[in-house]
């Protein structure tokens, strides 16, 4: 029998990137949140670089609730079914794909607000599919960046800037869309084979 | 065969546990092996290295002793212990996979009772010996006609069978040893990992990049922070709730 619980302000449903931001300038805000997560509580214990466990054997305790859904899968409709793929990127857990984000979170660039528009511009109307439901968004990266910005400092972000304000610093991405600053967090030391894709990615220009 | 002989076998094989040395010495420095040399007096003849390998072996969990016995063949032609240094049967790929098909990779059981059987009778009728009993050419032999699909006998394609073999003889040699291969870390030295760590300096990573880097020999499990069982013990939720 269902049971009826006291009322609240808000109910967010999955505490992954999207609902897991979302919590704290509700609650902020003075707002009772209540969270609900399929997935369970992990910690750092359970970061192990075990490449075992983790990329051959799908990490279990990080999908319990994708291994329940897809018990199994298959490639057509006259393939056998067989166990689903192991390599699952996602995770189940208060945090979702986030509690693993390495400090990396990518913004959209501006092309990618204008994809039907910019497409058409560059290579012609016939490049759009006929039936094809992709759309320009009604808005532009100008009017998302400040949020951006707020998550960006919020759960800490790292990288090299390639555009602050107009300005370009070849050492980001200088196709990135303007941001108001830089990231809150430096970037990483350069392994050797960054060095050599920067190296071709520059080349490139 | 004298008594020394035997002493010196299992002393090999206790090296093995302790040090990860090559098991049939091919490379040892110490004089060569002592079963490629007829004339020598301590000469151990391949048949008793098997059965010593057998005793050597850890317990086995899944696997009968004659899977076992042409598992390890089989691994030790695909990571064979060469000038490279030790092979799959150093890393005891074998005894991975025999965990393993207990639990993880349990699916795949079936397929190694019947993968191994057809790969024995096809070595049978096309070399004229059980395969464990040829010589490493004609070993080889067999498995590249299992590998190419030609091997008659399986159930569907040998292909699939040696697909399956070469991906758990790559996990049990180059795997984290928590898992009950690659042992004393011979699969990590073999490829120039240096091991687990949670930290690497500027100066570490400068190594690293000139092959410098001593290896640490840790496993992921090594460390206090990811061990399991602490995990568990502490229950759920990682704080206290209001």
């Amino acid at each position: 029998m269902a049971t009826k619980l006291k009322d609240t302000d808000v109910v967010i449903v999955g505490l992954g990137a999207a609902g897991g931001v979302a919590a704290l300038p509700l609650a902020q805000a003075g707002l009772e949140v209540i969270g609900l997560e399929a997935g369970t509580w992990l910690t750092r214990r359970d970061f192990a670089p075990d490449e075992l466990r983790n990329n051959f054997r799908g990490w279990p305790q990080g999908v319990q609730k994708a291994n329940q859904e897809i018990p199994t899968s298959r490639a057509n409709a006259s393939s056998p079914a067989g166990p689903r793929g192991t390599i699952h990127p996602m995770q189940n857990a208060v945090g979702g794909t986030t509690l693993h984000y390495w400090a990396q979170s990518w913004r959209l660039n501006p092309w990618d607000f204008r994809v039907v528009s910019e497409t058409t511009r560059r290579y012609g109307a016939s490049r759009i599919p006929k039936g094809s439901t992709v759309e320009d968004w009604p808005f532009s990266l100008d009017e998302l960046e400040p949020y951006y910005d707020k998550v960006e400092y919020e759960i800490g972000v790292s990288g090299q800037a390639g555009n602050v304000g107009g300005t370009i610093d070849p050492r980001g991405n200088r196709f990135e869309g303007p941001r108001r600053r830089g990231y809150p967090m430096p970037p990483l030391r350069h392994t050797e084979f960054l060095d050599k894709m920067s190296a071709a990615a520059r080349s490139l220009e | 065969m004298t008594f020394i002989s035997r002493r010196d076998l299992l002393m090999r094989a206790a090296a093995l546990g302790a040090a990860g040395r090559p098991f049939q010495g091919r490379h040892e420095g110490d004089g060569g092996d002592a079963r490629d040399d007829p004339g020598d007096p301590e000469r151990v003849p391949l048949h008793e290295l098997h059965e010593h390998a057998a005793f050597a072996r850890e317990a086995l969990e899944t696997l009968t002793a004659a899977e076992a016995d042409l598992l390890d063949a089989i691994v030790a032609r695909l990571i064979p212990t060469d000038a490279n240094g030790p092979g799959a049967t150093e890393a005891r790929a074998v005894h991975y996979i025999d965990r393993a098909l207990g639990g993880a990779l349990a699916s795949s059981r079936a397929a190694y009772v019947s993968g191994l059987a057809a790969l024995d009778r096809y070595a049978r009728s096309s070399r004229g010996k059980p395969f464990t009993e040829l010589a490493p050419a004609d070993q080889d032999a067999v498995l590249t006609d299992v590998e190419k699909g030609a091997a008659t006998g399986f159930t569907g394609s040998s292909a699939a069978f040696f697909a399956l073999v070469l991906n758990h003889t790559h996990q049990g040699t180059f795997g984290d040893p928590y898992y009950g291969g690659n042992a004393n870390f011979v699969g990590w030295d073999l490829v120039g990992y240096p091991g687990v760590r949670t930290m690497v300096t500027a100066e570490d990573q400068q190594k690293l990049q000139r092959n410098e880097l001593e290896p640490n020999h840790k496993s992921a499990y090594d460390y206090d922070g990811f061990t399991k069982s602490r995990a568990r013990a502490t229950g759920a939720v990682p704080w206290p709730r209001s």
